[in-house]
C-alpha cells in the first residue's frame, strides 16, 4: 500500500529564507503521526504544500497515491489560523465547506446535525458563527475540517486556545477518526499532547526533518536508562547500598533532598532492580525514568546542529508553551 | 465547475441578502418609481391668490388707469387662455404623447386657478404719498406705488416706480405684482408713443418651428435634444455605479476571507483559481442584477414618457457587452487587490491612481458624447481599462460609430480583460496568504512575474 503522504527532496523559499530545506518524509496510511516543532519550524508550510495551497520550488509531493491536488476533497484540513464567516448561520457554514468538499446536497443536512451532535454542539445549527463562544467556534471548525468524512485528515494546532473540557471533546474524536482507519497528521508544538495522542512523531527543524520515528522505537533510543527511587524513610549510607545493587552504576540525590536517581549498566533489567528496591524497604516512588519529547528534540538538534542550537532549540520550545 | 457555482452562489446570496443591498438595489428604484409617477402630483403649483387694494400715486394719470387695466379681471382671464394656448401649441409640437398629457393635464390646473382680485385705487396728489405708505405699513393696502413723474419718458435715468409692500406677501405676489406694474408701465409708454401695443406684441411673437429627423426606415421623429446628452451619461453612469459597487463588494468579501482566517479553509477545498472564478461569477451576477433593477426603471420611465426610440435594442445589447467586459476588468483589479491587502483601509491606498483611470470617462462624458468621433474619444476607447465606459458614450449617442470600430474595440477590450485577469489570478494566487504589511506596487508586479 502506498504511503498517505509521500515528501521527497522538497524545499520552499520566501526571499532567502528557507522554509523547507530538502524535506523527505513518509506518512504511513493509517497512522497518527505527530510533525512537531518549535513556531517557525517549517511545519506549516509543509501542511499548505500538502494541500497544494503552496507548491514546492524543488522536489515532490505525492498525497493518497497522486498528486496533491487531486486528492484536495479527499483531505480534511484544520488550519492553525482558522476562521468562520461571522454572520453566516453554523449549519449553512458546515454545509457550504462539505459542499465544497464534494459532499451530495442528499443527506448533508442529516450530516451535518450528526457531526454537531457527536461533537456536543446539537443546538447551534441555527445561531450565526459571531453568536458562538471561542471554544464552540474551534469545535464548528473541527467538523468543517472532517465532516466529509476524508481519508487524510490534517490538523495544525488542534489544540490550540482549547478549555481542559473541550480538549477532551477533540481528544476523543481524533482517538474515533484514528480507529477508524483514517491517517491523522497532527501538527503541534505541544510535545506532551502529541505524546499521548500520536504514535508515530516528526521532528521538524528549520525546515528539515530530525527524527521520525514511532514512539516505541524513540523510547528505546533515548530512554534515559534511570530509575528514580524514593525511600519513605530516608537512612544513612543508601547511597553507597543503592550503588551496590546489581545492575547500578551509580546512584546520586536528586536536588529535592528525597529521591536518588540509579544509573543503570546497558544490561541491567528494570524489572528485577524494581523487586530489590520493594525488598529494601517501603518506598513513596519507583519509577522507570521516560525520556520526554522536548528533550528528544533537543538531543536531536544538538546532535545535528550543535550545542548553540540546540540552546535555542530549548528557547523556541519555552516561547512556544506560551501560545 | 460545481465548486466554482457553490462559491457563485454564496458570493451572490451573501450579498444579495443583506439590508444594504435589499435598500439600494430594489428599495431604492422603487422609491424612484414611486416618486417619479407622483411628483407631478406633489409639485403642482399652489399659487397664493393675490387679493386687496393697490394705491397708486401717479401725477400724470396715465399709468394708474394702465395698472388698473392690467387688474381687469377678463382681461386676466383671456390673456391666460391665450397662453395656455401657446404653450399647447408649442408643447403639442416637441413633447411626445404620455408628455403632453401630463404637461396638459398641468395647464389645465393652471387655468383653473383662482385669478388675482385687485382693486386699484389711483391718486395723483404727491403730498398722499406718507398717507399711503403708512396704510401699507398697517395692512389695510395691499401695496401702494408711486410712480416716477419721467416714467413715460423714454430717457434710461428713468426710474419708473417705487412699490412699498405690506409684510407677509409671498414671492409670486410680489412677482406677479411687479410684472403686473411693470407690463402697465410698458403698455402706458408705448401708447404714449402712438404704438398699438397689441399689434406690436402680436408681431413681435416668436414664431414656433416643428424640426423632424427623417429616419430612413420611413419615419419622421421629434427629437428630444436634451435626451441625446442625457441618455449615454444614463448609460454611462449605470454602468460605472453597477460595476464600481459590485467590484467594492468583491474587495470587501476577499479582505474580509483574509482577515476572520477562513481564507485558507476554503483554499484546502478549492484552487485559487477556482475560488476568484467563483467570487467573480457570483459578484457578476450581483451587478447584473443592480443594471435589471435600475436599467428597468430607467426604461419604464423613458418608455412611459414616450422617449423609448432614444434607447433601442441594439444599443441595450451594446451595453450588455460592455457591462460584461467593464465588470471583468473592475473585478480583476478589486479581487488582486483585495488579495494584496489584509484591511480595508490599505486597499484605499491601492485603488485611488485605479479609481482615476476607471473615473476619465466619467469626467469627459460631456466632451465625449458631444464628439463621439474626436480623437480623445477614439484614442480612450482602445485603452482597456476605459474602453466599455468610452464606448458606451460613443454607441449610445447619436452619432453612429462604425461597425469596424466596434469590433475593435470590443476585441481590444476582451484582450485587455484576459490579461488583467491573468495577472489578477496571479497576485491573488500569492497574495491571499500573506498577511501583515500589505504588498507594494513593485511587490505586485514580482508576484505578476512569479512562475
Amino acid at each position: 500500500m502506498t504511503a498517505a503522504i509521500s515528501i521527497r527532496g522538497v524545499e520552499k523559499r520566501f526571499g532567502d529564507r528557507v522554509a523547507v530545506a530538502g524535506l523527505d518524509l513518509e506518512i504511513p496510511r493509517g497512522s497518527l503521526c505527530g510533525v512537531l516543532g518549535p513556531n517557525g519550524a517549517g511545519k506549516s508550510t509543509t501542511i499548505r504544500m500538502v494541500l497544494s495551497i503552496m507548491y514546492p520550488d524543488r522536489g515532490t509531493v505525492e498525497v493518497l497515491g497522486g498528486g496533491a491536488l487531486a486528492a484536495k476533497e479527499r483531505i480534511g484540513y484544520l488550519p492553525e489560523e482558522r476562521g468562520l464567516y461571522r454572520t453566516m448561520r453554523v449549519g449553512e457554514y458546515l454545509a457550504y465547506i462539505a459542499r465544497l468538499k464534494g459532499v451530495p446536497r442528499d443527506g448533508l443536512a442529516a450530516r451535518v446535525r450528526r457531526w454537531l451532535e457527536r461533537i456536543e454542539l446539537p443546538d447551534v445549527q441555527q445561531r450565526r458563527c459571531q453568536e458562538l463562544s471561542k471554544g464552540m467556534q474551534q469545535k464548528v471548525q473541527f467538523i468543517a475540517a472532517v465532516i466529509h468524512e476524508p481519508e487524510l485528515l490534517i490538523l495544525d494546532e488542534p489544540f490550540s486556545g482549547l478549555d481542559p473540557v473541550n480538549a477532551v471533546v477533540l481528544d476523543r474524536l481524533i482517538g474515533e477518526l484514528h480507529r477508524e482507519g483514517r491517517t491523522i497528521l497532527l501538527c503541534t508544538h505541544q510535545m506532551q499532547q502529541a505524546e499521548r495522542v500520536c504514535d508515530r512523531i516528526v521532528l521538524i527543524h528549520r525546515g528539515a526533518k530530525r527524527l521520525d520515528a514511532t514512539l516505541p522505537e524513540i523510547h528505546a533510543r533515548f530512554d534515559p536508562r534511570s530509575i528514580a527511587y524514593e525511600p519513605l524513610a530516608p537512612s544513612a549510607g543508601i547511597e553507597g547500598e543503592l550503588a551496590a545493587l546489581p545492575g547500578v552504576l551509580s546512584a546520586r540525590l536528586q536536588r529535592d533532598g528525597r529521591s536518588y536517581a540509579l544509573s543503570l549498566a546497558e544490561a541491567a533489567r528494570p524489572a528485577e532492580l524494581f523487586e530489590a528496591l520493594v525488598r529494601r524497604g517501603p518506598a513513596r516512588r519507583i519509577e522507570l525514568e521516560r525520556v520526554s519529547l522536548e528533550d528528544v528534540f533537543v538531543r536531536v538538534v544538538r546532535a545535528a546542529e550543535g550545542e548553540s542550537a540546540a540552546a535555542a532549540a530549548r528557547e523556541d520550545l519555552e516561547h512556544g508553551k506560551g501560545d | 465547475m460545481a465548486r466554482v457555482t457553490e462559491i457563485a452562489v454564496r458570493e451572490f446570496r451573501t450579498t444579495v441578502l443583506t439590508k444594504a443591498f435589499l435598500l439600494a438595489a430594489i428599495v431604492l428604484p422603487a422609491v424612484f418609481w414611486v416618486l417619479g409617477l407622483a411628483l407631478p402630483f406633489l409639485l403642482r403649483p399652489e399659487p397664493k391668490r393675490l387679493e386687496g387694494v393697490i394705491a397708486v400715486l401717479d401725477v400724470d394719470g396715465r399709468i394708474g388707469a394702465a395698472v388698473q387695466r392690467e387688474f381687469d379681471v377678463e382681461r386676466l382671464q383671456l390673456e391666460r387662455e391665450r397662453r395656455a394656448a401657446q404653450a399647447r401649441r408649442l408643447l403639442g409640437m416637441t413633447l411626445p404623447e404620455p408628455m403632453r398629457e401630463m404637461v396638459e393635464s398641468q395647464a389645465q390646473g393652471a387655468l383653473e386657478a383662482p385669478l388675482p382680485e385687485v382693486r386699484v385705487e389711483v391718486s395723483s396728489d404727491p403730498g398722499e404719498l406718507e398717507s399711503l405708505r403708512s396704510r401699507t405699513r398697517v395692512g389695510e393696502l395691499l401695496a401702494s406705488v408711486r410712480v416716477d413723474a419721467a416714467a413715460l419718458s423714454l430717457a434710461e435715468e428713468s426710474n419708473g416706480y417705487d412699490l412699498f409692500l405690506r409684510e407677509g406677501l409671498t414671492r409670486q405676489q410680489v412677482d406677479d405684482l411687479q410684472s403686473a406694474l411693470s407690463s402697465a408701465l410698458v403698455y402706458a409708454r408705448s401708447e404714449s408713443q402712438g404704438i398699438d401695443v397689441e399689434r406690436a406684441r402680436a408681431a413681435l411673437a416668436k414664431p414656433v418651428a416643428t424640426a423632424l429627423t427623417l429616419r430612413d426606415d420611413g419615419t419622421d421623429v421629434q427629437e428630444n435634444q436634451l435626451g441625446k446628452i442625457f441618455v449615454p451619461l444614463a448609460f454611462m453612469m449605470l454602468l460605472w455605479s453597477s460595476v464600481w459597487v459590485t467590484g467594492n463588494y468583491l474587495l470587501t468579501s476577499t479582505v474580509e476571507e483574509k482577515s476572520n482566517r477562513v481564507i485558507e479553509v476554503l483554499l484546502s477545498a478549492v484552487s485559487p483559481l477556482e475560488l476568484l472564478t467563483g467570487k467573480v461569477i457570483g459578484q457578476c451576477a450581483v451587478g447584473a442584477l443592480m443594471m435589471l433593477m435600475y436599467g428597468g426603471v430607467g426604461l419604464t420611465a423613458v418608455s412611459s414618457l414616450g422617449y423609448a426610440h432614444l434607447v433601442p435594442p441594439d444599443k441595450l445589447a451594446y451595453v450588455a457587452i460592455y457591462f460584461v467586459m467593464a465588470f471583468l476588468m473592475v473585478a480583476a483589479t478589486m479581487a488582486a487587490i483585495g488579495a494584496a491587502v489584509s484591511e480595508l483601509r490599505d486597499a484605499q491606498t491601492l485603488l485611488g491612481p485605479v479609481t482615476i483611470l476607471f473615473m476619465l470617462p466619467l469626467f469627459t462624458w460631456f466632451f465625449v458624447t458631444e464628439n463621439p468621433s474626436s480623437t480623445f474619444a477614439r484614442v480612450i476607447s482602445y485603452i482597456p481599462p476605459m474602453t466599455p465606459f468610452a464606448m458606451v458614450l460613443r454607441v449610445t449617442s447619436v452619432e453612429s460609430v462604425p461597425g469596424w470600430e466596434i469590433a475593435l474595440t470590443t476585441l481590444v477590450g476582451f484582450g485587455g480583460v484576459v490579461g488583467m485577469v491573468w495577472a489578477a489570478a496571479r497576485i491573488f494566487r500569492v497574495g491571499i496568504l500573506i498577511t501583515g504589511k500589505p504588498a507594494t506596487p513593485a511587490e505586485l508586479w514580482k508576484w505578476v512575474r512569479r512562475p
